[in-house]
């Protein structure tokens, strides 16, 4: 007899073993909806107090997809038999980095938010998505696993124009040279707060 | 980062030009000029565009302060206002482009922040009604007759560009509308207060007696009855909108 349609479950990839529960998934999703609001919440407070208006539209056209992340996330929680809508950092540290990006505010200072929110924030939540992305189980995570895919999208989007207006207003050796100080010092508080899971650097 | 800013923190590159409404409405009487560009001649028109850029910028800069000030305010407000921050970025590129398309320049004419003042209320449903219901309400009025002047030129860049920003405006003073009663809920006080911030507002902007009834190609501003209704305005407020723009100093 030919044309026997394979199990579902012999299907490679198709394990029911994964690597998170739900209450661990659900707490995961809280640290990731802590990020995207309070970047998107700290990039909105921004637009006024950024003078170049390149910097000014970026911040103003992805305020509105963070938020989407963030209410992805909020939403995704009750299905995972959690709260809506909930925030919860994965520990003080991050909320220190956080606030450590969130800081340089001043006029003059667009490079660094630019380069918090381009060079080191963004790209570590890529990571973290991406990473999260491989090992969720393509059985019964479809949920999540769709939300990761639309913000891995967006903020590969978000990371590539922010990397333009980055490389178009840092101009000089002196520019260049805060650009590298300020992800490096960033880069190292990231390293030592574990991270927006709380669990990788 | 402060909570809320002052109203002089508003951050621009140096082609942009500040001043004082009072010290334009001056010079601009000075000068034998209305008070407002009269979108008589492509001059005037390229006069109000400049005008509107800064306020959609200011308006968008004020919906992204309004994200970041209110962060205890309900999920969905949030949500909304990010919205409005995005569509506010839309309407600067919209505005910027017409005023190259029209031979101006940013920084040709003054900017004041009379607009973004305005925007500065401590309180959230102050600054929905304020912002959403008064400043884009006005918003509604000015583009319904931008939009009709341009089709008559015609001009059908400026006429469909703005035809779209002026839908954006009607879902803001909807957004307004409906925020303004959300937020007051069980708080008649609160309500009473936000109120009168707007026609404080809108007292403002009626621009001593330009903004009135009347058809488009024959009031400086008219006002957009229709579309007022469909943003959510009842006939009350907007009987009480006409009636008050019998009287009205701005600068």
């Amino acid at each position: 007899m030919t044309g026997v349609t394979p199990s579902p479950v012999d299907q490679p990839g198709r394990e029911l073993a994964g690597h998170l529960g739900v209450e661990a998934t659900a707490r995961r999703v809280r640290h990731y909806r802590y990020a995207e609001e309070r970047m998107m919440r700290v990039m909105a407070g921004w637009i006024a107090l950024t003078p170049e208006i390149p910097a000014k539209l970026l911040f103003g056209r992805q305020v509105w997809d963070c938020a989407q992340h963030a209410d992805q996330w909020g939403k995704r929680l009750p299905e995972l038999r959690a709260p809506a809508q909930v925030s919860e950092p994965a520990g003080p540290e991050f909320v220190r980095f956080m606030d450590a990006v969130e800081g340089r505010e001043a006029w003059g200072e667009t490079i660094e938010r630019l380069t918090g929110v381009y060079r080191v924030l963004k790209p570590h939540l890529i990571a973290a998505y991406a990473a999260h992305l491989a090992r969720a189980n393509l059985v019964y995570e479809p949920p999540t696993r769709r939300i990761l895919e639309h913000c891995l999208a967006d903020e590969r989007r978000h990371v590539a124009d922010g990397e333009a207006v980055l490389d178009a207003l840092v101009r000089t050796s002196d520019e260049r040279a805060r650009v590298t100080t300020w992800q490096r010092d960033l880069g190292d508080k990231l390293a030592g707060s574990d991270g927006v899971t709380g669990s990788v650097a | 980062m402060e909570r809320p800013i002052a109203y002089d923190k508003l951050a621009r590159e140096d082609r942009f030009v500040r001043m004082r409404a009072r010290r334009v409405g001056e010079i601009r009487a000075e000068q034998g000029l209305p008070l407002m560009p009269d979108l008589s001649s492509i001059e005037s028109i390229r006069e109000r565009v400049h005008g509107i850029l800064v306020g959609e910028l200011q308006a968008m800069e004020g919906a992204g302060r309004t994200v970041y000030d209110f962060p205890d305010a309900p999920w969905e407000f949030t949500m909304d206002m990010a919205r409005q921050t995005w569509d506010e970025s839309r309407h600067v590129e919209v505005f910027s482009r017409l005023l190259e398309h029209l031979g101006g320049y940013i920084g040709e004419f003054p900017e004041t922040t009379i607009l973004w003042r305005c925007a500065c209320a401590e309180d959230a449903a102050a600054r929905v009604a304020g912002v959403n219901r008064g400043l884009e309400g006005l918003a509604c009025d000015v583009f319904v007759q931008l939009v009709e002047i341009a089709r008559r030129l015609p001009d059908p860049t400026i006429a469909q560009s703005v035809d779209y920003v002026l839908a954006d405006e009607i879902t803001h003073v909807r957004m307004g509308s409906y925020w303004l009663n959300k937020l007051t809920e069980g708080d008649p006080e609160r309500r009473q207060r936000a109120v009168e911030f707007q026609e404080s507002i809108d007292d403002r902007f009626n621009l001593a007696g330009m903004r009135r009834e009347g058809p488009a190609d024959q009031v400086p501003i008219a006002i957009a009855t229709e579309y007022r209704r469909l943003a959510g305005f009842t006939d009350e407020e907007i009987e009480r909108l006409v009636k008050s723009t019998q009287r009205s100093p701005v600068y």
